[in-house]
């Protein structure tokens, strides 16, 4: 369905009455959405599907809250980041070593001490899918989500900012992190 | 002068150049190679992020779930 329909007075009173119309609607419209961005902030296939059920439930729970301040979607997506945060709190690793490595390859003039690897090398790593994909399981939580999230371009950059928690700015610091990240840990890769 | 650090910063998207000073980046990058390689493997990154991210969609399993979800609904009511 179209956002604007979404925004409206009339649409904010049927997901507050819990309107089953527009559940039904909703529920078609968001879950591959919100499978996606499960996916994509780590979680595996297996646990995915029940993280997007329980959002779903918990969404039907409090919808009679709802009241329209934010988008749907940003209060959906909010709803299972949390859940997704909640499931990984144990789990996180705090990887800080690649980030560090980054900033020692430079002298205090800016310029470059030790040279990121030669392209033809580092091509044949970012295309290996496995590589990359082990990768982006190292990066600590909060980098890997925002970094998946703005590139799955299922949210907007403000819509990921708010599910996130976050400002524009704080955003854009967490994604060269996690680029820079990634591109340190497929150097080292071998 | 701009330096490698600040090249860095702009091709990884922290931060971008007023208009005036994008000759002056140009210029940076064509005489050197390390940061030439570095933007090109930004590029390079997220291009293949977007495939992994692509690569886990799965149609069959979404409208799967989407049916279990419809029928949790009805359960509620």
């Amino acid at each position: 369905m179209i956002e604007e329909v979404y925004e409206s007075a009339t649409f904010v009173e049927k997901v507050r009455t819990l309107d089953r119309a527009t559940l039904n609607d909703l529920v078609k419209d968001y879950t591959a959405h919100l499978r996606r961005a499960g996916l994509a902030m780590g979680l595996k296939p297996e646990e995915v599907d029940e993280l997007v059920q329980n959002t779903w439930m918990t969404f039907f729970d409090v919808a009679n809250r709802f009241e329209g301040r934010s988008k749907i979607r940003t209060f959906l997506f909010g709803i299972m980041y949390n859940k997704v945060r909640e499931l990984r709190r144990d789990k996180t690793k705090h990887n800080h070593a690649e980030w560090n490595e980054f900033e020692s390859r430079f002298d205090e003039t800016g310029h470059w001490i030790k040279l990121p690897v030669a392209p033809e090398v580092f091509v044949e790593r970012a295309q290996d899918m496995g590589m990359l994909a082990d990768c982006l399981d190292k990066l600590p939580g909060q980098q890997r989500h925002a970094f998946s999230l703005r590139e799955l371009d299922e949210l907007t950059t403000e819509e990921v900012c708010e599910v996130l928690g976050i400002s524009a700015n704080n955003l854009g610091v967490l994604t060269f992190r996690a680029k820079t990240n990634l591109r340190e840990c497929l150097e080292h890769k071998s | 002068m701009i330096r490698c650090r600040d090249v860095t910063e702009v091709t990884g998207e922290l931060k971008s150049l007023p208009w005036w000073r994008r000759p002056e980046l140009w210029f940076h990058l064509g005489i050197c190679s390390a940061c030439r390689a570095y933007a090109k493997q930004m590029e390079l990154i997220r291009n293949s992020c977007r495939k992994v991210l692509k690569s886990q969609i799965d149609e069959s399993a979404e409208r799967e779930l989407t049916k279990k979800v419809l029928e949790e609904l009805d359960k509620r009511s």
